[in-house]
């Protein structure tokens, strides 16, 4: 090992650290989350992929349910099919997307990564704080590309005003965050990566069906419906439908205001909890 | 640069503050589970470390090393006992231990997906270095661990050694008092072992206190002033390598015979002089003075007419520590130490 430099070269100790001079909670999350953002560029298959994801999407449910616009709860409402899908279908995508934060946190936790954040004197919350914020943002972006998309190809068409559009998008964002929440949860719990992916899409996957994403709740079968009623996903539907389409919305928004908050507490309280858990395995 | 210590200055202000000691620990217990399937994994460690000195906690995998390290590194609280490093206490002060310490744990924690540079700065941001210092003190680290070359690729793609390297890195970014190496060798190529050992001795020489947990008695002889034998989480054993060494003898030979007889023979020869008998690999180990003494056993056993399959002289091993201290062979053969 010749070219490691001589100690006399390089002294270690350069220049005394103020022990107790600590980065300020924001500059922790914002340096982890520009960590969790590098990454997801660094792995091109992964950019790529979650990029396609909404197209796909998009294009998937928009032509399978296109028949559903025959429906008589639906052609009654006198909409087009696709302003009345694509603020559901931009929200069944950002539920999707949280699973990938139980996948993330778990990955991190599995490499060691964790116990190097944990054994330096930051807050703990901050790791998962930032994790959030990164899913959040790569969330955000593939509802932009999916309501882009919608306008270019789909004829999509926003009925409400410019301060709707920004508050479906704001609304689908702030959903995101909080369902990143219950997912960390499960990443954290499971600490394996694809239990929790598993784990998260058996979670998701009645909630996308039993709601009034697709078709109006009062189409479901007398059991789906009593999911679909106490379901964040239909509030969340209901609010961006409204939003998108003109109608009256203040009612609706507050709800999915109020599913946000508590989904996000219970979430919240899920993951300190596990995260608890960590420090006595 | 008004504000720089020398590394001396430095380390007169860490004894200054500890006491002289860096790490102190008295009675640590650790369990895991619960009733009948509780696992007691720590069972009163004493410990104390000096500051400025190398200390080598050496034990079979299992033995309770990791949990120690995690325990005084913040990581996990205890069950029972107290600790304190750096002169605080790592329950109640955790932050200000964690502002002190470096820890290399026994899988490179680093970001495959960022570049050396990246890892590095990351660690010296979350430390809450401007980012001018932390780029300083990453290129200064990339340097000196010889990955100024690799610092903007991924860490993906580095070689096993580099990565061991990196890691150590991100645990010096703070520059730390203390500094945590759980197995910093496991898994490594001997040629990036002995670079890695290379640079811990370096960083001994410039005062850091290190506590370096091994399975390689050897690694522990090379590095650390004082050795700490750990088995089913006690401290069997403590001193240097020569007192620990002196317990087997200075070297030891290893007598290989074809079949069941013959090691009764061998044995028969050897008389009290055999150490350890290992009836599945049909081998009496005998510790020994030097190269001197190993003519005489020969000739014993040329007398008793015991053919041999083999003869080595070596140096003592763990497995052989651990002989000398517990009068027990290790079960664990897999995880004995690699030549």
């Amino acid at each position: 090992m010749t070219a490691i430099t001589a100690a006399t070269d390089a002294p270690i100790a350069l220049a005394a650290r103020a022990r107790d001079e600590r980065a300020s909670k924001l500059t922790e999350v914002l340096v982890l989350t520009q960590r969790n953002l590098l990454k997801l560029i660094r792995v091109p298959q992964l950019a790529f992929f979650s990029l396609v994801q909404p197209i796909l999407f998009l294009t998937l449910f928009s032509q399978v349910f296109q028949g559903l616009a025959k429906t008589p709860g639906i052609e009654r409402l006198h909409v087009n099919y696709i302003d009345y899908l694509l603020p559901a279908i931009l929200i069944v995508t950002v539920a999707q997307n949280a699973v990938q934060s139980a996948v993330g946190i778990a990955t991190d936790l599995n490499t060691g990564v964790i116990d190097r954040f944990r054994s330096l004197p930051i807050s703990r919350g901050s790791v998962l704080v930032a994790r959030s914020m990164s899913d959040v943002l790569r969330s955000t972006v593939q509802g932009l590309i999916m309501v882009a998309l919608g306008m270019a190809v789909f004829g999509f068409r926003f009925h409400g005003s410019l301060l709707g559009a920004v508050a479906m998008i704001a609304l689908a964002a702030l959903f995101a965050w909080s369902l990143t929440w219950i997912f960390l949860a499960l990443g954290v719990a499971t600490k394996n990566a694809e239990t929790a992916q598993v784990a998260g899409f058996m979670f998701l996957f009645p909630l996308m069906f039993a709601a009034s994403a697709f078709v109006p709740v009062a189409a479901l079968p007398g059991w789906m419906q009593a999911i679909a009623k106490v379901n964040p996903l239909s509030y969340l539907t209901d609010a961006n439908r409204a939003l998108a389409l003109g109608w009256p919305a203040g009612t609706v928004v507050l709800k999915a205001l109020l599913a946000i908050a508590i989904v996000t507490t219970i979430g919240v309280t899920l993951t300190s909890l596990a995260w608890k858990r960590l420090s006595k395995a | 640069m008004s504000r720089t210590e020398t590394w001396s200055q430095h380390t007169v202000n860490i004894i200054h503050q500890s006491s002289g000691y860096a790490i102190r620990a008295t009675g640590v217990e650790q369990r895991f589970g619960r009733g009948p399937k509780a696992v007691h994994a720590l069972r009163g460690v004493d410990l104390e470390i000096e500051a400025g000195t190398v200390y080598g906690l050496l034990g079979h995998n299992g033995a309770g090393k990791t949990t120690l390290v995690n325990i005084l590194t913040t990581l996990v609280p205890a069950a029972g006992g107290r600790a304190s490093v750096a002169g605080f206490d790592v329950e109640r002060d955790a932050k200000q231990v964690r502002a002190r310490i470096g820890l290399t744990g026994q899988y490179a924690a680093v970001d495959e997906d960022l570049t050396g540079r990246e890892n590095l700065r990351m660690i010296g941001r979350l430390l809450g270095m401007p980012k001018r210092t932390a780029d300083t003190r990453s290129r200064e680290l990339l340097e000196r661990f010889d990955l100024a070359d690799a610092s903007e690729r991924r860490a993906a793609t580095y070689s096993g050694g580099m990565r061991r390297r990196l890691d150590l890195a991100a645990s010096l970014v703070g520059q730390p008092e203390v500094l945590f190496l759980d197995e910093p060798t496991t898994g490594l190529d001997p040629s990036s072992r002995v670079e890695l050992w290379d640079v811990i001795a370096q960083l001994v020489d410039l005062g850091t206190t290190v506590l370096l947990t091994t399975q390689y008695l050897e690694e522990a002889d090379r590095l650390a002033d004082q050795i700490g034998v750990l088995d089913a989480g006690l401290m069997i054993a403590e001193g240097t390598a020569a007192e620990l060494k002196s317990k087997v003898g200075g070297h030891v030979v290893e007598v290989t015979v074809g079949d069941g007889e013959a090691l009764r023979s061998a044995c028969a020869a050897l008389g009290n002089r055999s150490a350890a008998i290992d009836e599945l690999t049909r081998t009496v180990t005998v510790p020994v003075e030097g190269a001197g003494d190993v003519a005489p056993i020969v000739r014993a056993l040329d007398d008793r007419g015991v053919t041999l399959t083999g003869l080595q002289l070596h140096e003592p091993t763990l497995d052989d520590v651990f002989f000398a201290l517990t009068g027990a062979r290790h079960v664990d053969d897999e995880v004995s130490p690699a030549a």
